[in-house]
């Protein structure tokens, strides 16, 4: 959907001095149009847009009018208006009377205007505001965008921003059926896994406990994602991600850290590296990690010049393995050279990987956590179903932004609550979280973004590509001669997630008895860091590391071990992505109740379909299974007494556990 | 709706106006059949009622909105001679008789009456041997009619209210249950009862949908199993029109009930507790203030005229405050 753009104002009723009625035009927001004088009957302006166009949609941004009203005409006959949009409310008169919420603002779309206009091509605009309850007041419009889906097809597949809005991509959930279940049973596979990473895991997420702080997360991940270089791979994927990554995580305002502190974060961490493992060190860099903002845009700068590096690394990891090969001493030295360069491989992978991941290796509540959301300009019943959403993905509430809140859920741009989070928090539409939910995944935030700045940092298509495709597909063939350590990556890519990985390695970290290998994999982490820009660099920390070789050896094939034992898994899960879903219903007969709204009616609708089941529209027919809800089950079954009215969670979850679970746990 | 209104009482010192001018009114409608010349003598006679003291002339009437120069001289003829010409010609005419009888039952109308009239039928005798040309709701209206006739005390349609309440509570304590009509209007005696109903779950939105409503139909069943209701007129998904008793003792009297999505409730309840001159004078007024407002919703009037989005109620109140009119209770709303 294309913004139409509007060419000039034709008329208007009248305009106050400061805010005319050509602050229309401008795609500030801050800029608006109010009526001269308080109490005025009502307030017009005349647009004239720039081509005929359909009109499918219509944002208008309030300035203290009660009723908004939009006509269209075609300026050859320009006295005849049509409503497309029946005068809506934009305050309640008590709102009205106390100006309370005087710039609310509302969407409309193609359902809400009226037939047959929304179908023909208009050129000009009025729209009519009044304000009949208070008569003390200016009132008028802070913005009106028109959406035509005439450029559709011109559409580039980055967002398209309209003024501070971004329009996102063609939704993600509209996969077809088979695809979804495919990468279903990626999940189920990864959910299966009782390795000792999965152990592991478990193990760490008490201590999770103790970094709830927010930030502590992207940052771990960001020395994580610094190992990249080095790490060998001949596939563009994941280094495509990692660009990805950059720009998902961080705001522009971070990207413009300092070079100084950039260089002396270098320093600091090489001098770390070199001298030893020693644990203490380890701490006291992992307290830096987690306290110092700075550090953070130091890194984030890092990244993002790594990324432009990629091909120069690339092809220095070609010629990496013969190297290192011949300046091992002996075979098992190369083993182990190799199994280290595996945990790093698997390290940077799983950070690559970490918006999969996340949704394999949590639980779905757990989606969300750490999110501390706040919710802006979204009205009921959206924002209580946005919260219900995030609070269900383990996401934390609040009413008012405070220092520790993480993400703002925003209907669009200039609300008090966007002005006072700009530059501190993530800003995103609400389709993040209803995202998130349907696709019961952690997607990144930036794709969501409603800050211009972030939506500046243009996302690439990998970002795309990556949800869609089914980790397994990134197995380089190049990689034959090392297959253990390959599988080792999948393996760690399909169930690990940066958060994780950075709590294993605290966890470890303060368990004596492991002391070894944590030390070891914080360490590598932070080798990585130190070395990002320059081949240079690289080069330098291979030869060191190869010194190290020695020393970390045993620790180095603990780890390994670990993540050879899931091996077998994803072979398994690759083979079987491509079979059929499951016969769990058995040809048995369902109806839907269809006041669901369309999209969880047509998800219930295409599950009990995936699982051989029957939808039936008519629920007196010979139903089996009626889908429904608490309040319409007890109609339900008067019409139908023979079938069993059960709640949709039961449809929802078998898909996700992927097989029959008892009906009785969720008959109405 | 009661079939006969007749809002005015001995205790106004009109009275005798407002009862010829109905008569009036009665006749327009029903033999007539001009539907507006009924109204205007209805609007006179309210506006009559609603004098504080005896009219003397009708030069003096003609003062009061709704009373122009041809009622003014009924009221004169009527002062001077007890009563009116026209009056007296439209009882001497036994087909007007006829078909002013026929229209008392429920379910015949003047339409319906004439075509009863014109085959000869026009008494109720005749009609009873003739159920042929009936309708299943004409059928029940001729066989209570008598029943029908008889105002229904105001104690009596408390009784019923409180078995009303019993009864759909039991079935789902989230419905609630009003009884509109005159009866909402503190008067002593009803004509029918009006009872509305709405529950939480049934909203305007879900109208539309084909999903099957089973709601009236479930209270209606109950309400015939514990022998409130006695016979059905008509029964659809959200209007019901039938017969009740409180028992053997009392006269069956007409019962409706409606089934308002929850978001039009207050502006069905406005509705329905009327009176209808009331409701027309509050209509006009809304217009006047660029709304309309009908028996669902309240919305703003656009500069074309087409009606916006409805405005969101959630009290009778809201509907006379956003419309700026000033709120009248119940009891106050007869005219």
């Amino acid at each position: 959907m294309a913004p139409i753009k509007i060419d000039h104002i034709v008329s208007f009723s009248s305009e106050d001095p400061v805010h005319p009625a050509n602050n229309l035009l401008s795609s500030d927001t801050s800029k608006i149009w109010k009526c001269q004088a308080v109490g005025e009957k009502q307030a017009i302006v005349v647009l004239q847009l720039e081509k005929a166009s359909q009109i499918t949609a219509i944002d208008i941004g309030n300035e203290h009018s009660a009723y908004i009203e939009v006509l269209v005409s075609r300026s050859s006959n320009s006295d005849d208006y049509k409503v497309l949009l029946v005068t809506s409310s934009f305050m309640t008169p008590l709102e009205a009377r106390q100006s309370q919420n005087v710039n609310k603002v509302r969407m409309f779309t193609q359902d809400q205007l009226s037939k047959p206009e929304c179908d023909e091509k208009w050129d000009r605009i009025k729209i009519v505001c009044t304000q009949p309850f208070n008569k003390h007041v200016q009132f008028g419009i802070s913005f009106v965008i028109l959406h035509s889906n005439e450029s559709k097809l011109a559409a580039p597949p980055n967002p398209t921003k309209i003024g501070n809005f971004s329009i996102r991509p063609k939704s993600p959930d509209m996969l077809s059926a088979g695809n979804l279940f495919a990468k279903r049973k990626d999940y189920k596979q990864n959910d299966k896994t009782t390795t000792a990473a999965a152990a592991i895991r478990d193990a760490s997420s008490s201590s999770s406990l103790l970094y709830e702080s927010p930030s502590c997360k992207p940052k771990l991940s960001n020395k994580n994602l610094n190992s990249t270089p080095k790490a060998a791979s001949n596939n563009e994927e994941p280094s495509r991600k990692d660009r990805n990554r950059n720009e998902l995580y961080y705001d522009e305002d971070d990207l413009k850290g300092n070079e100084k502190i950039n260089n002396i974060m270098n320093k600091k961490e090489k001098d770390v590296e070199s001298k030893t493992k020693d644990d203490e060190k380890v701490s006291q860099k992992a307290k830096r990690l987690f306290g110092d903002d700075d550090d953070e845009d130091a890194i984030k700068k890092k990244q993002a010049k790594r990324s432009n590096l990629f091909d120069l690394q690339d092809s220095d990891k070609k010629t990496k393995s013969p190297r290192k090969g011949s300046n091992s001493p002996n075979t098992s030295n190369r083993k182990k050279e190799e199994s280290k360069e595996t945990k790093r491989k698997k390290i940077r992978l799983s950070d690559n990987k970490k918006p999969k991941k996340a949704k394999v290796a949590k639980p779905f509540n757990k989606l969300l956590e750490n999110v501390v959301l706040v919710i802006s300009g979204i009205q009921n019943p959206d924002r209580a179903n946005i919260r219900t959403m995030a609070l269900s993905m383990g996401a934390k509430y609040k009413t008012d932004w405070d220092p520790t809140c993480t993400h703002l859920i925003c209907a669009f741009p200039n609300t008090p609550k966007f002005n006072q989070v700009k530059g501190k928090g993530k800003i995103v539409n609400k389709h993040w979280v209803e995202n998130c939910h349907s696709e019961r995944k952690r997607l990144p935030w930036r794709r969501f973004a409603l800050d211009k700045n972030d939506n500046n940092q243009s996302e690439s298509e990998d970002e795309i590509e990556e949800l869609v495709k089914p980790a397994t597909i990134i197995t380089p063939v190049t990689y034959q001669p090392m297959n253990d350590s390959d599988d080792d990556d999948h393996k760690a890519a399909g169930s690990d997630t940066e958060e994780k990985v950075a709590r294993i390695l605290e966890k470890k970290k303060r368990e004596n008895t492991k002391k070894d290998s944590p030390k070891n994999a914080m360490y590598n982490i932070q080798e990585a860091s130190t070395d990002e820009e320059t081949e240079n660099n690289l080069s330098v920390f291979k030869n060191k590391r190869n010194c190290d070789t020695p020393q970390s050896s045993s620790d180095d094939s603990k780890i390994t071990n670990i993540f050879d034992e899931d091996t077998d898994d994803e072979a398994y899960s690759a083979t079987n992505r491509n079979n059929p879903p499951p016969d769990i219903f058995q040809k048995e007969k369902f109806y839907v109740d269809q006041t669901f709204d369309d999209e969880t009616y047509n998800t219930l609708c295409k599950y009990i379909k995936a699982y051989n089941g029957k939808c039936i529209d008519d629920v007196t027919a010979n139903v089996d299974v009626i889908v429904t809800t608490k309040e319409n089950s007890s109609s339900m079954k008067e019409i139908n007494e023979k079938a069993k009215c059960v709640e949709h969670k039961w449809i929802i979850n078998i898909h996700h556990k992927q097989k029959m679970l008892p009906l009785n746990d969720y008959i109405l | 709706m009661s079939k006969r209104k007749n809002p005015f009482t001995e205790d106004n010192p009109n009275h005798d106006f407002c009862n010829f001018l109905m008569e009036l009114a009665e006749y327009e409608k029903n033999v007539s059949r001009d539907i507006h010349k009924y109204n205007v003598y209805r609007k006179a006679a309210a506006t009559l009622a609603d004098y504080p003291s005896r009219i003397k002339s009708g030069t003096e009437a003609k003062c009061l909105k709704g009373i122009g120069d041809k009622i003014g001289k009924k009221i004169d003829e009527f002062l001077a001679t007890g009563k009116l010409q026209k009056l007296e010609n439209i009882h001497g005419d036994s087909k007007n008789e006829a078909i002013n009888l026929l229209t008392r039952v429920t379910g015949i109308g003047p339409a319906k009456a004439h075509s009863l009239v014109k085959e000869g039928i026009t008494s109720l005798e005749e009609l009873n041997k003739n159920t042929d040309k009936l309708t299943h709701h004409q059928i029940i209206g001729l066989k209570y009619f008598e029943d029908f006739e008889k105002k229904i005390p105001r104690q009596e349609v408390a009784a019923i209210e409180k078995l009303l309440v019993k009864y759909i509570k039991n079935i789902d304590p989230e419905y609630k249950i009003s009884i509109c009509g005159s009866y909402r209007r503190g008067k002593s005696e009803s004509g029918d009862i009006d009872t509305l109903i709405t529950h939480p779950s049934w909203t305007s939105d879900k109208v539309d949908k084909k999903h099957k409503n089973n709601m009236l139909k479930n209270i209606v069943n109950v309400l015939e199993k514990c022998g409130l209701i006695t016979d059905t007129l008509s029964l659809g998904e959200t209007k019901f029109m039938g017969a009740c008793r409180l028992d053997l003792e009392h006269p069956v009297r007409r019962l409706d009930i409606r089934l308002t999505p929850h978001d039009q409730y207050y502006c069905s309840i406005l509705y329905f507790t009327g009176s209808d001159v009331f409701n027309k004078s509050m209509r006009a007024h809304a217009l006047e203030q660029g709304f309309t407002l009908n028996e669902y919703t309240l919305r703003p009037v656009g500069s074309t005229g087409v009606p916006g989005e409805p405005v969101e109620i959630s009290s009778e109140e809201d509907i006379f405050d956003i419309i700026d009119y000033p709120y009248k209770k119940p009891e106050d709303r007869n005219s």
